[in-house]
């Protein structure tokens, strides 16, 4: 299991944060992703792997209007 | 995952319009016979004046009922506390009534104020106005901001603010001349009302020759102002690229309907040509290289953010139903399954790219896209070849998904009439989903719509609700009322439950809602209900953060992102600037910075410029004082004029939760754990009546505390009403305030 946003997701062996991505329907282009408290830039999004127990944060940049 | 869009080549290929964007019906009118049949009732001169580090110290009055004409002082205590816009809408308007003031009384005002920042040519999005009126719908002051050249142009004529008293006998226009120094109020019996006729023929008019077209710009509303009291402005601006005019609207609250209840066909201004230094700021350089850093960034990040240049704001319409935001049958639901059919790349195809679409010089964000050569298929101008205005994300919403309209097509002409007859897109997405969700259920019905079916997706009837309106016939003129006042014109027939009517009646102070979805996020419902005007995405819009990023998990969170961005947003509206650019882009290391949703990078920018405007410097802090003035002013001005309390924030449940059993099935697996996760209760025992129910239990409190925080955060009573003790700190004590709060103050 890991969290996204504080919420609980289901882990499976191999996932990457594009697989959160398109799992969660995240498609907002401006979006700030830490894996723990590492900061995964746009083109790794594919290649950076979730560990199990990760805690995940998609920022999405539009706030306030 | 595969192209979600498959399919649809066939779809794509018949919507393709390879237009010649300079073809359109050409308007055949003699504009020697319409000015010929003018009549000059008034005529004054002035001296022409560029404003110094932002302003010229000058407002000018004219009163269309005694035809006065004359010079309104700006003050250092205005320019200290009001700063400009929006502030000075507020200001002069406060002055001009009573709290007995109708919006149709002759002492009401409309009051057009760009703001000191507003005509800068470096920085993107710096060309805004805001306009101040006593609205028909709500009865309070309305703000609405607007692109377009009018306000720029007005500021380099020598004029912080136009204020407009009186009502004529006849229909008239004012022509104020900047570069001659001359305004005339002038009898105009000829000239049509709809705006995409008028503004060209004004423009034509008053030009001297071509070259000076671009220095023209003209207010207009259109034939629905007259017969609705959701009538706009629109202000023009001449595209030379394109050989038109174009038109940016002052939508909310019925201010078009205020212009033509005054009688008044147009306001044109004839504008010095403008320079990149017009402005006189106190450190031009400063500007100008903060301009060009936001120009970089826009040219090499936006293709791969929102990308603004090509889409505008539509670009969030596939986005917003991906997050179950975007509205779908009167706010019903977030998402549709023909969403394709109106995604950004649909507009991205039928809008002409490349073009001069910016809607004030040297805003390189270019988000004011124009579909040409839709030849309308309805209504007074069927057959012609036009260029429609957008459309925008909101058009999109309202005139689309939310009346389960899924064909761009029909959007693009709905998008246009409502441009040309001047009615606020907003205002009518969320009046037909009203309607139309009344159908649904059987409060209305053909005959009380004198024939119309005002089925979900039914294009044509709504095309044919906007004629009838817009002419004053049919249910188009209960129509016109806007949903407050609908609401009570069906209960008093005995047209449906008056308590479903209250629940899916989508206005708050007798605004309509704009087109996003709040049930999933407590902030927006606050951000939404807890403003100033009414329900409109301009003060807070925080769903991201409240639903999705979670970011705001506690009442104080939650209030505290309604005390920080309704006030951020209000500086745009001071000033005369425009809020795309500030986070419709980010800067490429954005995400190092403490809190970055803010886009820290953009608001340093802006502190820059208003130093370098004016020569002082700034401090977050004071740019949040500042709002914070005008903003607890509004509030006790909405006060004044006998709103302005808490229950005057309720909001519809529609906005807050599921209404009916449906809603609740399409949300069933959230809402149940909802149901364990917050209530404690077990759903599998429950019926589906007990289920919604509670939900309305729980979030109807949860609000209430919101409430509760987001005043105490706001330093206001738990009624609502900004405290002594705010009201000093802000320096706002006049005694004409203080005698507004105090018999509520001495009660608490």
């Amino acid at each position: 299991m890991i969290k996204v946003n504080d919420d609980p997701m289901e882990w499976r062996d191999g996932m990457t944060i594009q697989d959160i991505l398109d799992a969660k329907k995240y498609k907002f282009p401006m979006l700030i992703v830490t894996l723990g408290e590492e900061h995964i830039s746009k083109e790794h999004y594919s290649a950076a792997k979730v560990p199990d127990g990760a805690i995940v944060k998609v920022i999405h940049l539009l706030s306030g209007g | 995952m595969g192209n979600p869009y498959a399919g649809l080549t066939d779809y794509l290929a018949f919507h393709r319009v390879e237009t010649n964007y300079r073809h359109r019906t050409e308007c055949d009118t003699d504009v020697a016979k319409l000015r010929a049949a003018h009549r000059l009732l008034k005529e004054t001169t002035f001296t022409p004046k560029l404003p110094e580090r932002g302003y010229c110290h000058r407002g000018m009055y004219i009163n269309v009922s005694t035809l006065e004409i004359k010079e309104q002082p700006v003050t250092q205590t205005m320019k200290d506390i009001f700063i400009g816009g929006r502030g000075f809408g507020l200001w002069q308007l406060w002055h001009a009534v009573t709290p007995k003031t109708r919006w149709c009384d002759p002492e009401n005002e409309i009051i057009i104020s760009p703001g000191p920042m507003s005509g800068i040519t470096q920085y993107p999005g710096s060309g805004k106005s805001i306009v101040v009126t006593i609205s028909p719908q709500t009865e309070i002051p309305i703000d609405s901001n607007v692109g377009g050249y009018f306000g720029p142009l007005l500021k380099f004529s020598g004029y912080d603010f136009l204020e407009i008293q009186g009502k004529s006998e006849k229909d008239i226009l004012i022509f104020i001349d900047g570069q001659n120094g001359t305004v005339s109020i002038e009898e105009c019996p000829l000239e049509p009302l709809d705006s995409h006729i008028l503004a060209e023929l004004l423009t034509e008019m008053y030009a001297e020759n071509e070259a000076d077209k671009v220095n023209i710009s003209v207010v207009s509303a259109g034939s629905a102002a007259d017969n609705s009291l959701i009538g706009m402005l629109n202000f023009s601006w001449f595209d030379k690229r394109r050989g038109c005019i174009r038109l940016k609207q002052a939508g909310r609250g019925g201010i078009g309907t205020v212009l033509r209840n005054k009688r008044i066909k147009a306001i044109v201004i004839r504008g010095p040509v403008v320079k990149g230094d017009s402005n006189h700021p106190a450190d031009f350089e400063t500007i100008a290289k903060t301009g060009i850093k936001l120009h970089r960034e826009l040219r090499e990040l936006d293709p791969s953010q929102c990308v603004m240049r090509r889409n505008g704001t539509a670009h969030i319409v596939e986005i917003m139903d991906a997050y179950d935001l975007l509205p779908v049958m009167n706010f019903q639901y977030g998402s549709h399954p023909e969403t394709h059919k109106i995604a950004s790349y649909i507009w991205d195809m039928r809008c002409t790219q490349r073009t001069n679409d910016g809607c004030w010089y040297g805003c390189s964000m270019a988000c004011a896209k124009g579909a040409d050569g839709l030849t309308l298929r309805t209504g007074p101008y069927k057959g012609h070849v036009v260029t429609v205005d957008g459309p925008e994300y909101e058009n999109v919403g309202g005139l689309g998904s939310n009346a389960g309209i899924f064909d761009a097509e029909a959007i693009l002409e709905l998008n246009f009439y409502c441009d040309t007859y001047g009615i606020c897109t907003i205002t009518w997405g969320t009046i037909c989903a009203f309607v139309m969700e009344c159908y649904q259920r059987g409060i209305l019905n053909k005959e009380r719509t004198d024939g119309l079916e005002l089925n979900w997706g039914n294009w044509e009837a709504d095309l044919e609700l906007m004629h009838q309106m817009a002419h004053g016939e049919g249910f188009g003129r209960i129509v016109g009322l806007g949903v407050h006042k609908m609401k009570q014109f069906f209960a008093d027939r005995g047209w449906g439950d008056p308590a479903l009517l209250e629940d899916i009646g989508m206005e708050n102070k007798g605004l309509e809602y704009s087109q996003y979805l709040s049930k999933e996020s407590l902030a927006q419902q606050g951000g939404y209900a807890m403003t100033n005007k009414g329900p409109q995405h301009d003060e807070a819009w925080l769903i991201f953060m409240d639903m999705v990023n979670k970011q705001l998990p506690t009442f104080e969170d939650k209030a505290e992102a309604l005390y920080y961005f309704p006030l951020w947003r209000t500086w745009f509206g001071l000033n005369g600037w425009c809020k795309l650019p500030w986070n419709d882009v980010s800067p490429k290391d954005n995400h190092l910075r403490h809190e970055p949703h803010k886009i820290p990078e953009h608001v340093e920018n802006y502190l820059a410029m208003h130093g370098a405007m004016l020569g002082t410097n700034i401090t977050v802090e004071d740019m949040l004082n500042q709002s914070a003035r005008v903003y607890n002013f509004q509030r006790i001005f909405n006060i004044r004029m006998g709103k302005g309390l808490r229950i005057h924030d309720k909001a519809p449940y529609r906005s807050m939760g599921p209404v009916s059993n449906e809603e609740y099935t399409s949300r069933e697996e959230r809402y149940d754990q909802q149901i364990i996760d917050e209530m404690g209760l077990e759903p599998a025992k429950m019926t589906l009546e007990e289920k919604v129910a509670a939900h309305r239990a729980w979030r109807t409190d949860r609000y209430e505390k919101l409430t509760d925080a987001v005043y105490k955060r706001r330093g206001w009573t738990p009624n609502g009403v900004p405290t002594y003790e705010r009201i000093k700190e802000l320096g706002i004590d006049f005694p004409e305030v203080l005698e507004v709060v105090e018999p509520l103050l001495s009660q608490t």
